[in-house]
């Protein structure tokens, strides 16, 4: 059953209960004040009935039980003539039980009228046969004969019939005012539930997978609060997932990347060597072939070197210790190779000394000043310099060259991304190289920042910490 | 008749392509780059392309919008062993795709294949006067048809495929008997002089003591 449904029902068997409890007892009061009215009515009624009848048993000196009877008979028959048989009925009854005279009606018991003898004259009885209701009262005869009871009987039904109608009239309104209060509730629940509505609309159509979904905001303070924070975990499971999307993609593309990088020498490799162990080929072709081999050989070699490099980078952390930079810059000085196209142009504040990792971070830095070399540089030089920065150093490589795009910046460090293939495969590369200077940057802690305007050349720039304590 | 581009950032690849169609008779052009490719196909004619889908300025799915007018057979070569990359290949019109790293016998029958299929070239091998069928497995001298049981058809298969090389005994035996088979080289020599005597060669596959057989090029007149 639905929150606004349990709701409605609550609040209609609340005003249900209310409604009868405090009908049933305004209805039950007001029967009690018309019987009470009534009784005073009657019982004034008995009392006359009673002294005109002791009067005329007194008039006609009536001592024995007959005389009595007869009095009492011709006094009933003048009663009736005068106010009509129906108006007053009662009987009178001597102490034994004997009935002396009786004009009560038949539904009234024998036994009820002894229970009002035995109850004295200030009692009433209530005697209720079939739909009938009748108030029974009795008193002692006095004066000339003891032991005489006059029993009255008294038709209230029509008491009884004004609290059935208004018992009726009370019901009829009573269901009006639930049919009303239900309508309300069932509307009000319905408008105070719409928000968890929404909300569940939304959750599950987060879990079909429209991870964009949010609630709306509705004005009640509690709901608010909870859309709220269900906005807030759909746009952190949102992000999660487009992280996780993110990351799935750059696998994807690692592993057809690598797969290419590693299919492509071993084509040529298994090619050229099926070719000289199929049989006697030429002299030169023989030369050419062995040639593809070792090169795509050392092609291998180098990716599978740089591979387990990264992935050593990845997996262990480094010892950093205090380094000179200048010192490092020398050694990537002599590690350049003989035919390094670029003139190398350092500018390194004597005093730079970094917390790092001496031959990490050459390979970094011999790295980057490859990558500068190959990008053609106007100036045919590669610009590389240490200064302060803050509290600690940076170290800049700066190129003139051809630059690159805003949206290849933000892809070269990832594995085997090559902004310009064909030039990158002459130079040797295998993709992997800025991936690793990444990671050797990370590291220590630090990270590469690119800037780059095609055509205009490229700095790269690596804060580094202060060695010195 | 025309030559065959073959489009492969890798020199060493184009250049292991072209030795080896080179020795069916197809002559071969290279190109090393997507618009390369692009210009060749627009100046020349080719009877077939084989197309490495990963190059670097225009790939090779994007080559196809130039190839399709020209109604050229395609092969894609590619390293991606992705279904989705080999069905966007075919998809896009290519007759066939190559795996790398490929063997030369599969290469070599790939092409075949899809040039007879595109009714671009007869594929048939001659030598002097016999003809030999490699998609049929038949041989005929003068028109007459030369029983060859499997493993002769194989040996004269890989003799014209290497005219002019002296094939070595274990590369022989490999290439027709497979891998874990055990023949002798007497087998060897047996098949080879029924061979010979089937096809009337008996000048033309010279034995080269101590290394292998050679099917002797044509001197062109």
């Amino acid at each position: 059953m639905t929150f606004s449904r349990k709701l409605t029902l609550g609040i209609l068997l609340l005003l249900c209960l209310t409604l009868s409890i405090g009908g049933a007892w305004t209805i039950d009061q007001n029967l009690q004040a018309a019987l009470l009215r009534s009784q005073t009515q009657n019982t004034a009624f008995h009392q006359r009935e009673r002294s005109a009848l002791e009067q005329a048993l007194r008039a006609d000196g009536a001592h024995s039980t007959v005389t009595a009877a007869r009095t009492i008979r011709s006094y009933a028959g003048e009663l009736q003539s005068s106010v009509g048989a129906q108006s007053f009925c009662f009987s009178v009854m001597d102490e034994q039980g004997t009935t002396l005279y009786s004009s009560l009606p038949r539904a009234v018991r024998y036994e009820t009228l002894r229970q009002a003898i035995a109850g004295g004259a200030q009692s009433v009885t209530f005697c209720y046969p079939g739909t009938s209701r009748y108030m029974v009262l009795a008193s002692p005869l006095q004066g000339t004969m003891d032991g005489l009871w006059l029993v009255s009987v008294y038709d209230i039904t029509s008491v009884y019939a004004e609290r059935d109608r208004e018992l009726r009239q009370y019901l009829l309104l009573e269901f009006t005012a639930l049919v009303l209060a239900g309508t309300a509730a069932a509307w009000f629940s319905h408008r105070m539930t719409r928000p968890l509505r929404a909300l569940q609309s939304a959750a599950r159509s987060m879990a079909d997978g429209a991870y964009d979904r949010r609630v709306p905001a509705c004005g009640q303070a509690e709901f608010d609060a909870l859309g709220q924070d269900f906005n807030a975990m759909a746009a952190a499971v949102e992000s999660r997932m487009d992280a996780l999307r993110d990351e799935s993609a750059r696998q994807s593309r690692f592993v057809a990347a690598f797969t290419h990088e590693l299919k492509t020498p071993m084509t040529s490799i298994l090619g050229y060597a099926d070719l000289l162990r199929m049989g006697e080929q030429p002299p030169e072709r023989r030369r050419q072939a062995a040639d593809y081999i070792y090169h795509e050989s050392k092609r291998l070699e180098a990716l599978s070197r740089q591979m387990l490099q990264l992935l050593g980078l990845q997996q262990g952390g480094i010892a950093l210790a205090p380094v000179a930079v200048r010192l490092v810059f020398g050694d990537v000085r002599r590690s350049l190779p003989e035919d390094f196209p670029a003139n190398l142009c350092t500018d390194c504040d004597p005093d730079a000394v970094v917390l790092a990792d001496r031959i990490l971070l050459g390979d970094l830095v011999r790295n980057l000043v490859l990558n500068a070399a190959n990008a053609n540089p106007g100036d045919g030089a590669v610009h590389l310099g240490c200064h302060r920065q803050g509290d600690g150093w940076e170290l800049t490589v700066t190129d003139t060259g051809c630059g690159m795009a805003a949206r290849e910046l933000s892809r070269i460090t990832e594995p085997f991304y090559m902004v310009d293939k064909s030039r990158a495969r002459r130079a040797g590369g295998s993709g992997l190289g800025l991936s690793l200077c990444a990671e050797i940057a990370r590291a220590h802690g630090s990270a590469l920042v690119f800037e780059s305007e095609p055509g205009k050349g490229t700095t790269v720039r690596l804060p580094l910490k202060e060695g010195r304590e | 008749m025309y030559p065959v581009l073959v489009v492969d950032d890798e020199a060493p690849i184009a250049e292991l392509i072209s030795i080896t169609l080179s020795q069916i008779g197809l002559p071969c052009v290279q190109a090393h780059s997507g618009s390369q490719a692009a210009d060749l196909i627009e100046s020349q004619r080719f009877d077939l392309i084989l197309l490495d889908v990963m190059l670097p300025d225009v790939d090779g799915f994007e080559l196809m919008d130039y190839i399709r007018p020209t109604g050229t057979p395609v092969i894609f070569l590619t390293a991606r062993t992705a279904v989705d990359d080999r069905v966007r290949g075919l998809r896009l019109g290519a007759y066939d795709y190559i795996v790398k790293p490929f063997a030369a016998p599969e290469l070599l029958a790939r092409v075949e294949g899809v040039l007879r299929h595109a009714g671009r070239r007869d594929t048939r091998l001659r030598a002097w006067d016999v003809v030999v069928d490699p998609e049929a497995r038949t041989a005929a001298k003068n028109g007459v048809p030369v029983p060859l049981t499997p493993h002769e058809f194989d040996l004269l298969l890989a003799l014209l495929h290497n005219r002019g090389i002296t094939l070595y005994r274990s590369a022989l035996l490999e290439l027709v008997w497979g891998m874990d088979a055990d023949p002798s080289n007497r087998t060897l020599d047996i098949h080879m002089s029924r061979l010979r005597r089937k096809l009337g060669w008996e000048n033309h596959i010279r034995t080269v003591p101590r290394i292998g057989y050679m099917l002797e090029e044509e001197k062109t007149p």
